[in-house]
Order: C-alpha cells, then sequence, then structure tokens
C-alpha cells in the first residue's frame, strides 16, 4: 500500500478491505496469482510442471491423419454406408417427430436458435484474411517485444477477441508430431525448411521458422450445454465454433499487423490436435472424457490452434489435479447414454480403435459408439461435459474449495464426487437434459451464456 | 454478490462480536464454537447466495442445510451458554 493514499486509492483499499471476509477463505486456500508464467495467472496449488500429468511416449506416436482416422470424417469406414443410411434415417424420423411433437429442446425455437448460432461468422482459412496493413506497408520495424511480451500481448489481444485461456506450445521434433499429417479437407500438412506458408490444391505447408502454436480455449455456456443432448443444448457448442473462427481471424491480423505470419485451422478442427496441444500448453489436463479439462472453466470449452512465426514464450503442462480426480470419478462414463467412455481406473496405452492416437496413457473412448448416439438424438450429444463436476460458473466459494482440493488431497476426491452428486447432479434416465429446456428461454443469461470473468476473478 | 454487501455484513459480525466482548465471558471453547459457526454461516450465505446467481436452486437449498444449519448450532451454543450465564449473574 503507498505511504500516502489519494482518495482514490484509500476507497479502492477500503472496499478490499470489505471483501476481505469472502476472499478470506480463498486467499487461505492458496488462492493467489502467481507470476508463473507470463499472463496465466493461476492459485498457487496449480503447478506448472516439465512433463504433462499424461504420460507420452513420443516413440510411438506418428503424425495422424484428421481426415482419414478420426470418426467425424471417417465414420462411414467404421460403421459402413448401410449402417450410416440406416443412423441417418433415424436421425431424421427424430428429428422431425420430436419437432412436430414439441418435446422441449426440440422444439421449433430450439432449431430456430441453432440455425442462429450457427450463423454470423467470418469464413475461416489457413492463411486468413491477409488485409491488415503489415509494419512494412506503415514504413516501420516489425513487433520486436521480448517472447514473454509479446505471449503478454497476445493474450491480452486475444482475450479481448473473446478467447478465454492462451497457452503457447513450441514445436520440436516431439511436439509436430500433434500436427495432423493430413487436414480434414484432406489437405497434407507439410513441414519444409521455407520462408513463407504455402497452399497449394493438395497441400499446406508450414514454414520451419513458424514454431510456436498458440493454442486458446473459447468458453461454452455451461447453464445450456446442460441441456445436452437437446439441440437447445448443443447450439452453445455450435456458437462457440462459430465465435472461435472471429477469434481466430482476428488473431491472424493482429499476427500481421506485428510482422508475422498467423496459419489458421482451415476448417473445424484442423492443424493438430486441440486436446494434446491444449495438454501441452498448460491450459488444462486430459480427462476421462478424453478431452481437455481445465481448471478455470473445466470441461466448458473447446481448444483451437494458430500457428506463428512470432517469438513467443512457451506455457508449461500443469498439474491440478484433475486427471487423479478423474481415476476416481465416473461420472462422465456413468451418465453417457452410449457408454462410450472408459469406466477402468487407470489411463492405459491401448487405444479404442484407429481414431485414437497411440503414444499416450489415455482413458480413450469408443468414438464410434459416441457418434452413433449422436445421430439418434439429431445432435452432438454433450452430456458427458455437462456432468463433469467441474462444469461449473464457479460463483459459488464452494468450488474454489473444491478446486483446492481436488489440487492438494487426492483422497478427498470420491467424497466431492458424492458431493456433486447431490448438489447438481440428480441424474433420472439416460439422455435426458439435466434441466427443463423449456424453463432456459426465461433465464436472464450474460452475453453468450458465460461468465467473462471467470478466470480473473480470483487473481486481480 | 457486492463488496458492499459483504462490507455491511462483516460489520454486523465485527458490531455482534464487540457486543460479546464487552458483555458477557466466554471460555476458549465457546469462543472456537462461536467463531466456527459464523464462519459457517457466512460460508453458507455467500454460496447460497451465488448458487442462485448460478441457477444451481437445488444447490443453494443443501448449502443453507449443510454449512448453515450446522452453523446456527455451532454458533448457538457457543453465544447462547455465556448469554444464559450472563443473565443469571
Amino acid at each position: 500500500m503507498p505511504e500516502n493514499l489519494t482518495r482514490r486509492e484509500f476507497i479502492k483499499d477500503l472496499g478490499k478491505l470489505g471483501a476481505a471476509a469472502s476472499l478470506a477463505p480463498m486467499v487461505a486456500l492458496g488462492e493467489q496469482s502467481s507470476d508463473k508464467s507470463v499472463g496465466l495467472k493461476r492459485p498457487s496449488f496449480i503447478k506448472e510442471v516439465d512433463k504433462p500429468t499424461t504420460e507420452i511416449d513420443w516413440d510411438l506416436m506418428e503424425r495422424m491423419s484428421e481426415r482419414e482416422r478420426t470418426c467425424r470424417r471417417s465414420f462411414v469406414k467404421y460403421v459402413g454406408q448401410d449402417r450410416l443410411d440406416k443412423l441417418t434415417e433415424i436421425r431424421n424420423q427424430n428429428t422431425d417427430k420430436w419437432l412436430k411433437e414439441d418435446k422441449p429442446g426440440y422444439t421449433l425455437k430450439d432449431v430456430a436458435i441453432k440455425s442462429g448460432s450457427g450463423s454470423g461468422y467470418m469464413s475461416q482459412s489457413y492463411l486468413g484474411p491477409q488485409s491488415a496493413k503489415t509494419p512494412e506497408k506503415l514504413g516501420v520495424a516489425k513487433y520486436s517485444g521480448s517472447p514473454e511480451e509479446a505471449l503478454q500481448i497476445l493474450q491480452s489481444a486475444m482475450r479481448h477477441f473473446g478467447a478465454a485461456t492462451v497457452g503457447v506450445v513450441e514445436l520440436d521434433a516431439h511436439t509436430e508430431k500433434l500436427i495432423y499429417s493430413q487436414d480434414p479437407d484432406g489437405k497434407y500438412m507439410q513441414i519444409l525448411d521455407v520462408d513463407e506458408p504455402l497452399e497449394t490444391d493438395d497441400t499446406r505447408v508450414i514454414p520451419k521458422k513458424a514454431r510456436w502454436v498458440i493454442t486458446y480455449t473459447v468458453q461454452m455456456s455451461q447453464e445450456t450445454l446442460n441441456l445436452a443432448p437437446t439441440i437447445l443444448g448443443s447450439q452453445t457448442t455450435t456458437l462457440t465454433y462459430r465465435r472461435a473462427r472471429n477469434i481466430q481471424n482476428r488473431t491472424q491480423e493482429f499476427l500481421r499487423g506485428l510482422g508475422y505470419m498467423g496459419l489458421g485451422e482451415a476448417s473445424t478442427n484442423a492443424t493438430g490436435i486441440a486436446p494434446a496441444f491444449g495438454v501441452m500448453a498448460g491450459l488444462g489436463e486430459l480427462s476421462r472424457y478424453n478431452r481437455l479439462l481445465t481448471p478455470e472453466y473445466g470441461s466448458m470449452v473447446r481448444v483451437f490452434k494458430i500457428i506463428t512465426d512470432l517469438p513467443l514464450a512457451p506455457t508449461k503442462p500443469i498439474d491440478a489435479g484433475l486427471l487423479e480426480f478423474c481415476k476416481r470419478c465416473l461420472k462422465c462414463a456413468d451418465h453417457c447414454p452410449s457408454k462410450a467412455l472408459s469406466f477402468d481406473t487407470e489411463p492405459t496405452w491401448k487405444t479404442q480403435g484407429e481414431w485414437n492416437n497411440p503414444g499416450h496413457k489415455a482413458f480413450f473412448e469408443d468414438s464410434v459408439k459416441c457418434r452413433n448416439y449422436w445421430y439418434e438424438v439429431g445432435t452432438n450429444c454433450g452430456i458427458c461435459f455437462a456432468v463433469c463436476p467441474f462444469a461449473s460458473q464457479n460463483l459459488a466459494s464452494w468450488s474454489k474449495f473444491r478446486n483446492y482440493m481436488t489440487a492438494t488431497v487426492p483422497g478427498f476426491d470420491k467424497t466431492l464426487v458424492s458431493i456433486d452428486d447431490l448438489l447438481y447432479t440428480p441424474y433420472t434416465e439416460f439422455g435426458k437434459p439435466q434441466k427443463d429446456p423449456e424453463e432456459w428461454w426465461k433465464l436472464n443469461l450474460p452475453d453468450y451464456g458465460i461468465d467473462t470473468y471467470q478466470s480473473v476473478r480470483g487473481n486481480s | 454478490m457486492s463488496v458492499i454487501f459483504w462490507l455491511i455484513l462483516g460489520a454486523l459480525v465485527a458490531v455482534g462480536f464487540a457486543y460479546v466482548v464487552k458483555n458477557w465471558k466466554l471460555t476458549w471453547y465457546e469462543w472456537v464454537l462461536a467463531i466456527l459457526g459464523v464462519l459457517l454461516i457466512l460460508w453458507s450465505v455467500q454460496n447460497y447466495s451465488a448458487s442462485q446467481l448460478e441457477h444451481e436452486f437445488r444447490a443453494a437449498t443443501y448449502f443453507l442445510v449443510m454449512l448453515g444449519v450446522p452453523g446456527l448450532i455451532l454458533a448457538a451454543i457457543g453465544l447462547v451458554l455465556p448469554a444464559m450465564r450472563a443473565k443469571k449473574g
């Protein structure tokens, strides 16, 4: 505190004093900002580690083709055309029937809001809009801040554009394996010693000097995804992907304006394995549902990537006790209607199918079962995300206590799961939303249904 | 919840404890029970009101019951006994 307070400083400090009653428990629990990583200010109980909590054998890992191996692109390969035709028929029949029956979550207004969420976005491309004035054009030198400063301004800019958390993975012989060999549209991804990126009819070239993968999360609405697997519930995912496209375009232009390249995802889920980059960038840990689980937003995020030649300070993987928690918590697997998730007590090296990339220990999912169910309900489900105990809005200080206990006392994890069952997830029937979709329309939710203060509230 | 709410609540608690210190004589274990009870009540108030904002009404009720009721009991034991003694004396 300064020796001579101005009136403004005095009032500010008085406010802090008043808030002490509510903040004291959090401070006692280690809820203090940490200077460990630039920009990613987190409570001290979230440890930065040299190796992620997910065990990796880089020798076993190879770059995988998104187009040829993931279920989202190659579902027909795994189930056959006849089965796919049948599933498509089932989907169309179900959604048509539910629409006409006015089934909550599938009514006309729900279908309409899904259409709205899916529109109003910028087009998405590898090279970006390329319209920002470069420093060269402006007659000045390109940005030359230190990697730490560069990360700081990048994080500020990207949060301003709508990103939730932003981390960086430096590409090397290992992490290059997380870049797809082939993008969803079939173009081959090559990393070559060239000066400029290139895109041809069948190839995208990443210059070797573009060593940094900006990895960022975009928040989904927890209150909305509670309505999974309905159309109303799923449209928060749609909206998040559309928002991410805008964030990508803006970041590409920001990087261009600084004098650097920003190589974005040419289409949804392009460039590289999103949860893997999220784990390596320290944005979260790999969960039982085999996606990124974050300390700030739990499961309520989607993960995206942009490659750049702007030198950035890499962010380190973290240990927030989340994977350990997942070993003891079976909620997502229990509630999965298609039983696609692992019930094992430990992650394994053994993959469930070609859609999984070997070389890391995980709770591998049966993507075919999962996607079968998507066709049944006519959406991308999302129940596993919605029932996760960390899928909370974190206003209640109980959530802070839960996060602290998860990170520090693994023996308490099962108790935390039981308490979560009692408080939040009194589940009745498979495939039913946790809340009444009709009630959602009466709520006064914030912009996009998200709380953008979540990650900064405890650290400001 | 707003800072002003906690400022007022903090002031009320402080006034309450100031009254207790001035008028009653508490044993060490009564102090422990009273402070623990008040902390639990404050925690239940925070979780209740925040859960309302989160539209988690079931959780809000449970927080009142699981934290607020034990808090009330502890605070009552810690404060009623000395109050009764003070009345007798």
